[in-house]
């Protein structure tokens, strides 16, 4: 890796490491390996959002042109989040992008999806169908981020009615991941997605 | 009482002194009708008679044994009303008056304790006979009932000190105080102490005298520490008209009487002249009277416009009479004439004189008298040009030899011969031949000329006597350049002259400077050497006084016998002989340092440098240390104010003796570019209050500590490269303002 970039990720991991949101445990970052080009990150679900008590990681891939060009950023943990993809964990973020700047560090891009996860942007999504749903059904969204929160982030609100409805559809034989997934894009409606699936 | 002289009128009256001995004085009063003189000081206290031709001792007022501070005289005064009538201010705050008709031998009448500290001033009212009025240094005036025998007012000056009281002219119920802060006050005797009715701010500094002209309404001077005599029109506010700066602080000022502008004064420190000005001219006094050898502490006119009283810290009493003035404007030069050097540009000051008879009288008041030397003062006007020249020829030349002279990095011939045609190129010949035979110099040096003698009868010249002898032509340069007059033969001075060209650079054929490389031709008897006798002692008669001759230790007897026949005798040829390069070893070094030493006495320290520079890494020329380094400061000084900084630098770090400048003049205080607070040496790129490092690259975010780049639009930047890279993929700053820094 480049001279300048491993010298920038060394210095931003350090400024991590040393912040004080990783004191109150907001976000973290690990090495994965000793090249400094992949790195581990997580963040908490931020409070009064239906991703509280979430922790969501990261996979940080650090380009050889950093930092003239952004981290690569995707999430590990399943989220159901407009602007994340609920299937790849791809998430669409203007700094990630074509507003990188030079300036920023791992420490900014990490609040910053923190900052993503608490104010999404569903007018520029990432996820169509979770876009919609928070559009027309913003309960339904709540209830579903918060459910996926539970079974993939460790969050504490497991909604007993839709887990029920996945065990009916695991028990149909359909992947669990799946007929969640399903489900929660049609809006917990149980003959839809058994239609969507089936069909 | 006392016997009583007249005063003397202005045509008899001459100046002269009188030595106190006792110490200096502090002031001095005439008496009402001007025949006497009191003198007072610290440790005298006279009174003088003032006789046709001398000052006689008349009464020393300071008797007993035991003498108290009340004898110790800041000032004086003596009635205008009662001539035995005299009162003193004394340095331990007492008003004395002393009463002269007093049998007894002390005169002291009554002692007055009422101020605090030291009194400056006291004066007696000019109608009033019993008013009197002392300034002292605790700030407050007083104004004494002599009938009452106490302090009838206090005026608070609301000041540390009032230095000087005097009456307003024609008006009995004011006078004026001026004090150490600078602000002069009116006051009305009848409205009591508490306000002044008008208070101005005269000086900068403390006003230490003031006088109200004696023919002009409400016209006042005050002279003060910030060394200026400013006149005032004071009505019911004050309005400055004239201001003299003269050369020290102004310590006693006085008008001169029946005239309209001359006023008269002593500095306190340094200038020990009494001077008199004409207001209208603020710079040159009109009058000085140069007698005193230490400043002069008082001053008062002997009712006439031409004589008047000093005294002195140098323990004198003079009289002086104008016409023993000296007139310092006429000694002034009309004319200036000043150069700027960096725009090249000229200018040019010239009375212009008018006839006397054009001019119109300027005063008609005084116009009925005759026209005394003193009367006639007649504005000078001057007119002022500026010549520009486009371009100072010689001055250009040097800025442009100095660009493209070359001073390192090759061996010192090609230099010299580089520079040599640079400054040919410049028409610049004489410096030009300088580089050229500098160059041939070191080509001797350096290639050792094998001598040979191309006539049979001349003998090759022996080791020893080389070591021993100096080039000839080489001694007549060096006496030449140290412009000695010493008796030469005619020969030597023929030689001088044409060397004395080639030293100043006016022209030159190179085999004449040299001493080594070009031929030397000299004439010699081809059948032998015939000497007549009388050639041999002339010779010596000659040498008396004046430097070796040349070749005598050289060559063999016979030639050097031959060619100073050829001397004497004015070159008839009788014998020729050539060689080539006498004296292989040569030692060049000190006729390039006198060259340079001329260079540099003719103000070309460019070529004197240069020279030096270029010759430094071979040659150790005998110059001093000390002007060395004033050769290379005048130097980069010009370089610098040319602003050939590169080249600049390279003398300094070439020079070798002004290394430090390289050090000490390139200081430099950063600050955080954030929140503006210097950086400390110690911490380097750290700003202490930021917490952070300064001048970070705005893509690597390192501190920059080489080149550094920003964007003149939003401030941020970084590494030359990294900002390079950077804006090759994108338009906006790295650090993420938004700006489009690359647009």
């Amino acid at each position: 890796m480049a001279n300048i970039a491993t010298q920038r990720i060394k210095r931003e991991f350090k400024e991590v490491v040393k912040s004080e949101e990783v004191a109150r445990c907001a976000i973290r970052i690990d090495l994965v390996n000793d090249s400094w080009s992949e790195l581990r990150g997580e963040i908490a679900g931020p409070p009064d959002t239906p991703y509280e008590g979430g922790v969501f990681a990261l996979e940080i891939l650090v380009p050889e042109t950093y930092p003239f060009n952004p981290p690569k950023v995707r999430f590990l943990t399943k989220i159901w989040h407009p602007n994340i993809s609920s299937v790849t964990g791809a998430i669409c973020l203007d700094i990630l992008k074509d507003q990188w700047a030079a300036a920023m560090t791992l420490r900014t891009v990490l609040l910053s999806l923190q900052a993503l996860l608490a104010a999404a942007e569903p007018d520029d999504p990432q996820d169509a169908v979770v876009a919609r749903q928070y559009k027309e059904y913003h309960n339904i969204f709540k209830t579903t981020a918060q459910h996926w929160t539970a079974i993939y982030a460790g969050g504490p609100n497991r909604i007993g009615e839709y887990e029920t409805r996945v065990t009916r559809l695991v028990d149909m034989g359909v992947d669990e991941l799946t007929a969640r997934a399903v489900l929660s894009a049609n809006n917990w409606d149980l003959e839809r997605a058994t239609e969507t699936i089936f069909s | 009482m006392m016997s009583r002289g007249e005063g003397g009128s202005y045509a008899t009256a001459r100046s002269m002194s009188f030595n106190l001995q006792d110490g200096p004085a502090n002031a001095l009063a005439l008496s009402k009708d001007n025949s006497h003189v009191v003198v007072a000081g610290r440790n005298v206290f006279k009174i003088l008679a003032i006789e046709e031709d001398c000052f006689v001792e008349k009464v020393n007022l300071r008797v007993g044994k035991n003498l108290n501070l009340n004898y110790s005289c800041n000032d004086v005064v003596w009635s205008i009303l009662d001539e035995n009538l005299i009162a003193t201010g004394a340095t331990n705050g007492a008003v004395v008056l002393w009463n002269l008709s007093k049998i007894t031998r002390a005169k002291q009448e009554h002692v007055f304790a009422d101020h605090q500290r030291t009194v400056h001033k006291v004066v007696f009212h000019p109608t009033d006979p019993f008013m009197l009025l002392s300034g002292s240094q605790d700030g407050t005036v007083k104004c004494f009932d002599l009938r009452v025998r106490e302090a009838k007012l206090t005026f608070k000056s609301n000041s540390e000190s009032v230095r000087d009281v005097q009456f307003l002219p024609k008006n009995n119920f004011s006078f004026t105080s001026v004090s150490e802060n600078g602000s002069v006050q009116l006051w009305d005797v009848r409205k009591g102490g508490e306000r002044p009715f008008l208070t101005f701010t005269a000086h900068s500094g403390p006003v230490f005298s003031c006088d109200w002209h004696p023919d002009l309404p409400n016209t006042l001077a005050t002279g003060g520490r910030d060394r200026a005599i400013k006149v005032w029109t004071v009505t019911n506010v004050a309005t400055l008209d004239h201001s003299i700066a003269t050369v020290a602080s102004v310590g006693r000022i006085k008008w001169r009487p029946s005239r309209k502008n001359h006023i008269g004064s002593t500095s306190l420190v340094v200038d020990a002249s009494v001077c008199v000005w004409d207001v209208r001219r603020p710079f040159v006094p009109f009058a000085a009277f140069e007698k005193h050898k230490d400043v002069a502490t008082g001053i008062i006119w002997k009712n006439s416009p031409h004589i008047f009283l000093s005294t002195s810290k140098d323990c004198t009493v003079w009289q002086h009479v104008f016409k023993d003035a000296t007139r310092p404007a006429s000694k002034a030069m009309p004319q200036a004439l000043a150069v700027n050097v960096r725009r090249g540009e000229i200018a040019q000051a010239v009375t212009t004189y008018q006839s006397d008879s054009a001019a119109p009288p300027r005063f008609p008041i005084f116009n009925r008298k005759t026209a005394s030397l003193d009367e006639q003062f007649h504005m000078a006007r001057s007119l002022f040009f500026t010549f520009e020249a486009g371009r100072l020829l010689r001055d250009g030349f040097r800025v442009e030899c100095a660009e493209r002279y070359t001073l390192i990095g090759k061996s010192p011939q090609e230099l010299c011969d580089i520079n040599a045609k640079i400054a040919l190129s410049l028409n610049m010949k004489s410096v030009a031949l300088v580089w050229e035979i500098t160059k041939l110099f070191l080509n001797t040096r350096i290639t050792e000329p094998v001598p040979h003698i191309e006539t049979t009868k001349v003998t090759v010249p022996t080791p020893n006597h080389v070591s021993q002898a100096p080039p000839k032509p080489k001694e007549d340069n060096e006496d030449h350049i140290s412009d000695d007059d010493q008796n030469h033969s005619s020969s030597e001075l023929e030689s001088q002259d044409v060397l004395g060209e080639i030293a100043s650079g006016l022209h030159m054929t190179q085999n004449l400077f040299m001493s080594a490389g070009p031929t030397y031709e000299f004439q010699i008897n081809q059948e032998g050497p015939v000497l007549p006798a009388e050639a041999f002692q002339h010779r010596h008669e000659i040498r008396e006084g004046s430097p070796p001759l040349h070749l005598e230790d050289c060559s063999p007897r016979d030639v050097d016998e031959a060619i100073e026949t050829v001397a004497v005798e004015n070159r008839t040829s009788y014998l020729k002989f050539k060689f080539v390069d006498p004296v292989p070893a040569f030692e060049f070094s000190e006729s390039i340092t006198k060259a340079l030493q001329f260079h540099a006495k003719e103000g070309d320290v460019q070529t004197a440098v240069c020279v030096w520079l270029v010759l430094a890494p071979v040659v150790k020329l005998p110059i001093e240390r000390r002007v060395l380094e004033a050769w290379c400061y005048a130097y980069i000084e010009l370089l610098q104010r040319n602003r050939l900084y590169a080249q600049a630098a390279v003398v300094i770090k070439h020079c070798g003796v002004l290394g430090h400048l390289s050090q000490e003049s390139t200081s430099y205080l950063i600050c955080c570019g954030k929140c503006g607070k210097p950086l400390t040496q110690k911490a380097g790129n750290f700003c202490d209050k930021c917490r952070k490092a300064v001048a970070r690259c705005g893509v690597c975010h390192m501190t920059v500590t080489g080149l550094m780049s920003w964007c003149q639009g939003c401030g941020h930047g970084g590494h030359i490269e990294h900002l390079r890279k950077w804006f090759s993929g994108h338009k906006e700053c790295p650090v993420g303002c938004g700006h489009v820094c690359h647009s």
